[in-house]
């Protein structure tokens, strides 16, 4: 048994500090403002924050390799497309445009895998062409514009989207879970130790006997796996396939909440549950934001500004630190 | 070797003039009003712009980082240039005055990377996005087109000077002053070699800091001239000028690594050339721009496939790591 101060330290000790502000936030938030503390925001808050949560997954994994993703809003993207397209245009049985979607959006990570791992080209430019080309091809099924899907949903997915226990949104439900898992396989597995280990010195991990480009390339399969999964459950969130999930803010979205993430449990490194605590808060602020009905530039100084602190914090920490550095270039 | 070496380089050229010589006449076919005067003239116009973006993205390539944040931070430049000939300031100061707003996001980029040593890309979208909020401040979203034809602003867009549009003269003019900056000046080798070998540079005594920072101004600020040129060409101040840049900027550059074998002046040139005759056909058969961006994309694809050992050696991990 732990002396009660003791406990105390533990409890606010600076890699706790995001938690403390998110709930202090809520807490601002809900006592501030009327149409926030209202249990339907609340209830979106959770089911937006749950399906970006899961887009931004397989980022953090990314970054903390050392690399970048900058495709994985146009593989959500594409998916959602693909799934509209085929369900409305060509008729297909939902289900079976929701498995070719899922494989288009992961052949999207294929690729990236395979240019970064295998063929050495630096992941920022390869993912940038690999996001364009996926969007375009959204733009194309689409014809510029989004392909809503009145009927025959998969009963399924809406039921996971939409459905609740005791109030709780299980896509929110679900989204913990998946967190929880992967913040054992990042912790408690050998799986883990060498994304960490690459992450550090790519180096020595190599020289160490980590299959370095078999590693990447899963990640980044893994990546574009959880975009598309995402991607299927904003489609169904949203009732129609779209070809720029909300409206083109998403990747910056996930890098903050990745690297808001990095300040969290893992001093100054990018880990899921980080990552999970910083997608709830932009969320969240972004929800005020949003009931304040501030105009359009204040919205993305406020998302420019949040990225740029949490790399500033990130970096000027390992200064001190110099056991970590992110290295992307 | 010296002679192999030059022979190697006018092989590249000759290989990329004919693959020009081969998209052109395909689209003279494809289509009769392709070789018209006006369509020319519209062609190099947005070769002009398209390899303004290019050639500033080549100094910050070149030293070995990537900005995500030009075609934002072009956007604010371009709007407070129409902002301000909106309020009845002369044309050259409310010029100045966005290249200069361009300059700072670049000073800016090149002290977060260079000095901070911050993590380029993400940085930059962060910048970037600061700088496209900015942009949101003058008008809201919506296009600036006040006093835009009396104030002789779309003059820059459109004069003639012996019949060669003026935007052509400063995109010819841009690159012969970075070719001899890069290729002919001690400047140029002391941005190749930051980029190339950081530590040997910092050993050599180059001031690799000042160097970063000056490639990310010049990044800014050629991109802030392309956004005006591009607003004076479309008669409007948009916040979406720069958007569509982006990708088509680093195709160039890497298209052009993948022929000469390293990022060059003339590789981007030649490529940028490229590029514009592809856009402009696809666009004067009226196929949809998602099509083109898909094209595009594909070319920036080959090209890295085809320049990956060369180019792009510098990989993080495999570079050694210097405290400045």
């Amino acid at each position: 048994m732990k002396p009660a101060s003791a406990v105390l330290r533990t409890v606010f000790q600076s890699r706790f500090s995001l938690i403390w502000l998110l709930l202090a936030m809520v807490l601002g938030f809900s006592l501030s403002s009327q149409a926030f503390r209202t249990p339907e925001n609340l209830l979106e808050i959770l089911q937006s924050s749950g399906i970006t949560a899961i887009l931004v997954l397989g980022l953090t994994w990314i970054v903390a390799i050392g690399e970048m993703d900058i495709s994985f809003a146009d593989v959500a993207a594409l998916v959602s497309m693909i799934t509209a397209f085929l369900a409305v245009k060509r008729g297909f049985p939902i289900g079976l445009a929701l498995l070719l979607a899922f494989l288009g959006g992961s052949l999207i990570g294929v690729i990236n895998g395979f240019m970064t791992a295998y063929m050495k080209i630096p992941s920022l430019i390869g993912t940038i062409a690999t996001g364009y080309a996926a969007k375009a091809v959204a733009k194309i099924l689409g014809g510029g514009k989004p392909l809503p899907i009145e009927s025959g949903g998969s009963r399924i997915v809406y039921g996971f989207v939409f459905g609740e226990i005791f109030g709780i949104p299980i896509l929110f439900i679900v989204t913990l879970a998946i967190y929880f898992f992967c913040r054992f396989l990042q912790d408690q597995t050998v799986m883990g130790q060498h994304l960490y280990a690459l992450g550090e010195n790519r180096q020595a991990a190599r020289e160490a006997g980590i299959k370095e480009p078999r590693i990447i390339f899963f990640y980044f399969i893994l990546c574009s796996v959880l975009a598309s999964i995402a991607g299927i459950l904003s489609t169904a969130l949203l009732g129609s396939g779209v070809s720029e999930i909300g409206g083109g803010t998403l990747t910056i979205q996930g890098f903050t909440a990745v690297f808001l993430g990095v300040m969290v449990v893992k001093a100054g490194k990018p880990n899921v549950i980080g990552t999970l605590i910083g997608v709830i808060m932009l969320t969240v602020l972004m929800n005020w934001i949003t009931l304040l009905g501030l105009r359009t530039f204040i919205v993305w100084l406020a998302r420019g500004s949040l990225l740029l602190i949490g790399v500033l914090i990130v970096t000027l920490s390992s200064y001190q630190k110099k056991e970590y550095r992110i290295q992307i270039r | 070797m010296a002679r192999k070496r030059v022979s190697a380089a006018s092989k590249s050229i000759i290989t990329f003039l004919l693959l020009l010589v081969l998209v052109f006449v395909a689209f003279t076919f494809l289509h009769k009003q392709f070789l018209s005067t006006r369509n020319i003239s519209n062609l190099l116009k947005h070769a002009a712009i398209n390899s303004m973006f290019a050639l500033g993205a080549l100094f910050v390539v070149v030293v070995g980082h990537f900005d995500l944040s030009f075609h934002l931070v072009c956007s604010l430049a371009g709007m407070t240039t129409s902002y301000l000939i909106a309020s009845d300031v002369t044309v050259i100061p409310s010029i100045f005055a966005g290249l200069f707003v361009g300059a700072i996001f670049g000073f800016g980029n090149g002290l977060a990377v260079g000095r901070l040593r911050l993590p380029d890309m993400v940085t930059t979208i962060a910048t970037g996005a600061i700088a496209w909020g900015f942009a949101w401040i003058y008008s809201d979203g919506a296009y600036i087109w006040k006093n835009a034809t009396t104030s002789g602003i779309l003059l820059i867009n459109d004069a003639l000077i012996l019949h060669i549009p003026l935007p052509v003269i400063l995109m010819l003019a841009l690159y012969l002053l970075s070719y001899v900056i890069l290729h002919l000046s001690r400047f140029g080798r002391c941005f190749y070699s930051t980029g190339e070998n950081r530590t040997a540079a910092i050993f050599s005594g180059i001031n690799v800091r000042a160097y970063i920072t000056t490639a990310f101004i010049i990044c800014a600020v050629l991109a802030s001239l392309g956004a005006i040129l591009g607003n004076a060409s479309q008669g409007s101040g948009s916040v979406r000028v720069g958007m569509v840049f982006l990708l088509p900027a680093y195709a160039t550059i890497f298209l052009g690594s993948a022929i000469f074998k390293k990022p060059t002046v003339y590789g981007t040139f030649l490529a940028a050339l490229f590029i514009s005759i592809m856009l402009n056909g696809f666009t004067l058969m009226a196929v949809p721009y998602y099509y083109s961006d898909f094209i595009i994309g594909l070319v920036l694809l080959v090209a890295l496939g085809l320049s990956s050992d060369i180019v792009l050696k510098r990989r993080p991990g495999t570079r050694s790591e210097v405290t400045l």
